[in-house]
């Protein structure tokens, strides 16, 4: 694990100085590393309870959140997104296998990547790093760090290392990208790779919808897992009140598979108070029969205009399957961005 | 005994002190949910206009300053960092672009403010309106009264106290007058809250210009 841990350090080091040349030597401006740029520290602990064993398990997070756009003296460049995070987990029964058990600390990613914009105007990039697979409702709304996730579980992987070509057009937006299927860490055991886009609609409008896929081989503990998804989401804004919908099929290991999801969220006029509740049911077809599981979770979410955050979430079983990993459980959050 | 609390309520309540300890305003948006105003750029000015940004702190003093130029100020929340687009063609700046919160009764309305490089309204485009009332026509109407404008004219389509539309106002929006009223507010700290917070970088462009 200290192996691992200083060889995050080591590529984040070097990352950080190759951006650093690259982009000062194409600058005609060499400002400094703060003009342009946004910084904060990002803490949280999460306590989760799974109501049927009633074992509790804890997540601590502590990271860096830093953005910075790199301009020459008429236009953008490209701009750096990077979050490192220190993240220490206990009694977690499944923890991710980026972790060593349910008792670790590792330095993880979430978003830390160079989005190279100086090609079209916006129309054309070339983003370099770890990003989110563009799939999906998860391509729109910004989950990381919070309770309240959308679909990336049922893919199996959230953000990933890679390059994606993405821009904004006047009628639709895009990405698509290439990616390691290794989430966390650039892994090459059993070559993982990951296909995935999605082109939607205009997301400064009311009903946003979009179409997505994804194609690949997901690093798993046990190994890859061949996952194929093709899907459609819409979003729909009325006031205070949002309505998502995401549904996809495709296979998982070569067994048909299917998933849907719904939320309903309401937010208060000032955006302090926010709830939602979810609906999902994903199915799978395994050894010639159906197995299918849905629930449903509830959360709720406060913060103040200083950067504090709490929330709470339940998840209820509707049904579950052996074959389809799901617990009931009870989180909160304190989250606080310095 | 057995304890009736889970285990992870002490420690979440001990780091929840601590960060309060710790406490200095900022932003609650991760920084990876920033996005640069692309469809509004190339809305409001030429498609293939390039753009330059410009972050800058809008500071406690930025706010009083803007007070004294309007009967109400921004936000308290919006002490913070935020971005000035500055439009060129080639090498020539055309002009600036600036995106602003606004509250309305049921949320938050970000308005993308297209500006000339004498600050007056060169457009404005709703980047978030969650009511159906941000329609096309809507935004037209609204934006034919705006058009060209500078301050002091923007601010003569405005009661004294800010609470209303002037007479002139009111015959300027004949439909919506409450969006309208809300447009306004904006346009205005927009042109104000521009010309306070990058002052020194709007000087440079225009005397180069």
């Amino acid at each position: 694990m200290r192996f691992t841990l200083a060889l995050n350090y080591f590529i984040l080091a070097i990352g950080a100085y190759l951006i650093s040349f690259f982009v000062q030597a194409a600058s005609q401006t060499s400002g400094s590393w703060i003009d342009s740029s946004r910084w904060t520290i990002d803490a949280s602990a999460r306590g989760s309870r799974n109501t049927d064993t009633e074992k509790n398990a804890q997540t601590y997070a502590l990271g860096l959140d830093f953005h910075k756009v790199f301009s020459d003296d008429s236009h953008d460049i490209g701009t750096l997104t990077f979050q490192p995070y220190l993240v220490k987990i206990s009694n977690v029964a499944r923890p991710p296998f980026t972790f060593d058990d349910g008792d670790d600390t590792e330095l993880t990613w979430r978003i830390a990547n160079f989005n190279y914009t100086a090609l079209a105007q916006g129309k054309f990039n070339i983003r370099l790093g770890h990003f989110e697979i563009p799939y999906g409702l998860e391509y729109a709304e910004d989950t990381n760090g919070t309770l309240r996730q959308l679909t990336a579980s049922d893919r199996g992987i959230k953000a990933d290392w890679g390059i994606s070509l993405n821009g904004i057009l006047p009628y639709l937006e895009y990405e698509v990208a290439l990616t390691r299927g290794s989430g966390n860490e650039i892994k090459s055991t059993d070559n993982p790779h990951v296909f995935s886009g999605r082109i939607g609609s205009p997301s400064h409008r009311n009903l946003i919808t979009g179409i997505s896929w994804f194609k690949g081989d997901v690093l798993t503990r046990n190994g890859v897992v061949e996952r194929e998804r093709y899907g459609f989401d819409v979003s729909y804004f009325y006031y205070q009140w949002q309505f998502m919908l995401e549904s996809s099929l495709g296979e998982t290991q070569g067994n048909d598979t299917s998933h849907s999801f719904a939320e309903i969220a309401w937010m208060s006029p000032q955006e302090h108070w926010k709830s939602y509740l979810q609906l999902v049911y994903q199915d799978i077809d395994v050894e010639q029969r159906n197995d299918f599981a849905s629930y449903w979770i509830f959360g709720l979410r406060w913060q103040n205009d200083d950067g504090f955050d709490l929330s709470a979430q339940f998840k209820h079983d509707l049904n579950s399957a052996s074959t389809i990993e799901t617990a009931p459980d009870l989180s909160l959050q304190v989250r606080y961005r310095l | 005994m057995k304890n009736k609390y889970p285990r992870f309520i002490a420690p979440t309540i001990r780091l929840g002190l601590l960060v309060l300890a710790l406490a200095v305003p900022t932003a609650n948006a991760a920084f990876c949910s920033l996005r640069d105003p692309i469809s509004a750029i190339q809305t409001l000015f030429d498609e293939d206009n390039q753009f330059r940004s410009v972050v800058t702190d809008v500071t406690h003093e930025d706010r009083e300053q803007l007070k004294q130029l309007l009967p109400f100020t921004i936000h308290q929340s919006e002490v913070a960092k935020h971005t000035l687009y500055v439009v060129y063609n080639g090498e020539t700046p055309q002009g600036f672009l600036q995106a602003r919160s606004e509250w309305a009764k049921w949320g938050l309305v970000e308005i993308a403010w297209g500006m000339n490089l004498d600050r007056s309204v060169k457009g404005f485009y709703f980047q978030r309106c969650r009511s159906p009332q941000c329609n096309d026509s809507v935004v037209a109407s609204i934006s034919k009264a705006l058009k060209g404008k500078n301050f002091s004219e923007l601010k003569g389509l405005l009661s004294e106290d800010g609470n209303a539309l002037s007479a002139t106002g009111e015959a300027a929006f004949p439909i919506a007058p409450n969006l309208a009223l809300l447009t306004l507010h904006s346009a205005l700290k927009t042109l104000a809250i521009t010309d306070i917070s990058w002052q020194h970088e709007i000087q440079n462009i225009t005397q180069r210009d």
